[in-house]
């Protein structure tokens, strides 16, 4: 286990590394330091973006796994609570009313959306700790941020604020800067703190609720530690980077057997793997030989599905 | 020229070419800037165009002509490292980048998407005289000026149907051209928003005189409003409605593209003649 984490953390070197040397302009490593003006590109964009994509992964991971902990599901997803789509819609309306000129006002109407979302899913849940309610209350949420911002596609004043949406929708971590780090950095710790401490309940409630409860878990208040952890961290991924979808998914998949199928467990080596994932795939995005960028939230579901497809297939023999 | 300038400057570059004997280089990472930047400015201060600009379907220069210069992708990297002396960008372009760009102190000129005539003449002299040639884009923009004089002709009702099935309407630059060449957007009758799609339905009970359709130009796969555009119901207005090719390119941009985009709706509109 310690050793696979070593692995995670080496990999995870070399991929910082490789996301700091790639890029569409070609910088010699003697110019990264000097006062060359091209270290301007290592030190403003390339090392912000490479910090960026280490936070955001393992926020992403991190969330995904304590969903499917929590849940007790392994198809949940960070973006079933609505946070993520709430955050979206947050940063469409920021554009569709043309704030997006103020450069901070755009993630800070997504951190408004995300609260705003996980204030009416508490709202809804009530004081039942049903996990169906919850998730039921989650995915009506997605399904109403989502039309919602498709609304604000449609009524879009020219095609261009249209297109600015949808662009911006696709999730992407190109020119991101140290204020984006900033702004994401405290709230994706704060978030994961929330969720690592729901280690030890996610453990016990593999056993089921009744056996979680009398081992002390407190089911509302675990609910609330998962909602308040995963708007956080999710929040401030959307708010930074936009919609960045299968990164939860596909992690604690790839984590679990190296945590011996204790969620509790999955959670750090899914934060490790997560930042690892998109980094190496936002490093990939520089690299395709075309004219404009690949989108990293294309990107991660075109690499991650069909490797989806591939575990699914192998879980499928196993099973049968 | 009484238009107020639509430019919106987020970097407050000093005008370069006034403080330096040496032509300022520009990098343009948007492909309408590129057409006007080709026209006034000296290929040596070219530094960079959009990609854009070297795709037929979005370029509105000549592709020979676009491939002479290195094309970017918008991104601050790459400008950056190209240390140009001012970027020159649209409207919509990603905050992110904007703000990168701000933060590395590149000389940042913003042009909106020019929504008439005037707006847009303005622009192409503002953008000659930040590049140093103010007097191309004085007659660059007598140019366009000329081509894009009003017609005194009776008006007839016209739509364009873009893209999509998108058809432009009051507050947009294909409606003011319409206006100019003697046409009036149907657009407004309809209840149509700035930029909207057509039901099909309002169009049959009350078609204009003449359609423009970005179909009929591009043939089958040219925008996404083919769909619409290819409806038996409206096969059967024929007598009524006559439908005119109008390139799906001509409603990119202002500037340079105002001149190709008047003669051909002039053009129609001689040949209609007089009729209703």
């Amino acid at each position: 286990m310690s050793r696979a984490t070593l692995w995670l953390l080496l990999a995870l070197l070399l991929a910082a590394a490789g996301s700091l040397a790639a890029g569409k302009v070609w910088v010699p490593l003697d110019a990264w330091t000097s006062a060359d003006p091209r270290s301007i590109i290592i030190v403003e964009l390339r090392l912000p973006r490479t910090i960026l994509a280490l936070i955001v992964g393992a926020a992403l991971g991190v969330a995904g796994a304590a969903m499917q902990g929590y849940l007790r599901n392994p198809l949940a997803d960070p973006g079933l609570f609505g946070v993520s789509s709430g955050a979206a819609l947050g940063a469409v309306c920021a554009l569709f009313f043309g704030y997006a000129a103020q450069a901070w006002l755009l993630p800070l109407f997504a951190l408004a959306g995300a609260a705003a979302t996980m204030a009416l899913l508490a709202l809804i849940a009530g004081r039942s700790a049903s996990l169906l309610v919850f998730t039921l209350a989650g995915m009506v949420l997605t399904s109403l941020t989502g039309s919602l911002t498709a609304l604000a596609i449609s009524l879009a004043p020219t095609p261009f604020v249209a297109s600015e949406i949808v662009t911006w929708l696709m999730g992407a971590l190109t020119d991101r800067s140290w204020d984006d780090v900033w702004l994401a950095l405290p709230l994706v710790a704060l978030g994961v703190a929330v969720l690592a401490r729901t280690a030890p309940a996610l453990d016990a409630l593999t056993l089921g609720e009744t056996a979680a409860r009398s081992l002390g878990v407190e089911p509302r208040r675990l609910q609330r530690a998962i909602v308040l952890g995963v708007a956080l961290t999710v929040g401030a991924t959307v708010a930074t980077a936009g919609v960045i979808g299968f990164v939860g998914l596909m992690v604690p998949h790839l984590v679990r057997p190296l945590a011996r199928h204790r969620p509790g467990a999955t959670l750090w080596p899914s934060a490790l793997a997560g930042a690892l994932l998109v980094t190496v795939a936002d490093t990939l995005v520089r690299l395709v030989p075309s004219a404009s960028e690949l989108r990293l939230g294309i990107a991660m579901s075109l690499l991650g599905a069909p490797f989806f497809l591939y575990l699914l297939l192998r879980l499928r023999r196993r099973l049968a | 020229m009484g238009a107020r300038a639509p430019l919106l400057l987020l970097a407050a570059p000093a005008l370069v070419s006034a403080a330096t004997p040496r032509a300022p280089r520009i990098v343009s990472i948007n492909p309408c800037l590129d057409a006007v930047l080709v026209r006034v400015a000296d290929p040596a201060q070219i530094a960079s165009i959009s990609a854009y600009s070297q795709d037929a379907r979005s370029s509105s220069i000549p592709l020979a002509l676009a491939r002479r210069y290195p094309a970017n992708a918008g991104t601050a990297e790459e400008v950056v490292a190209l240390r140009p002396d001012l970027v020159v960008a649209g409207g919509h372009v990603a905050p992110a980048t904007v703000a990168a760009l701000a933060r590395l102190r590149v000389p940042l000129a913003r042009f909106a998407v020019p929504t008439t005539v005037e707006e847009s003449v303005a622009q192409v002299r503002d953008l000659a005289a930040r590049v140093g040639h103010p007097a191309r884009g004085a007659a660059l923009a007598a140019r366009i000026e000329a081509a894009a004089r009003p017609s005194r002709v009776t008006p007839l009702p016209a739509l364009i149907f873009g893209a999509g099935g998108l058809v432009p309407g009051a507050g947009t630059l294909p409606d003011d051209l319409l206006t100019r060449a003697g046409f009036r957007n149907a657009s407004a009758t309809y209840g149509l928003a700035r930029w909207d799609v057509l039901p099909l339905e309002h169009l049959v009970a009350a078609p204009p005189r003449v359609l423009f359709s970005v179909a009929a130009a591009e043939g089958a796969g040219g925008g996404g409003g083919e769909r619409a555009e290819h409806h038996p119901a409206l096969r059967r207005l024929a007598p009524r409605l006559i439908t005119l090719p109008f390139p799906a390119r001509l409603m990119n941009c202002g500037g340079p593209t105002i001149v190709e985009a008047m003669a051909v709706l002039r053009g129609a509109r001689t040949r209609l003649g007089e009729r209703r």
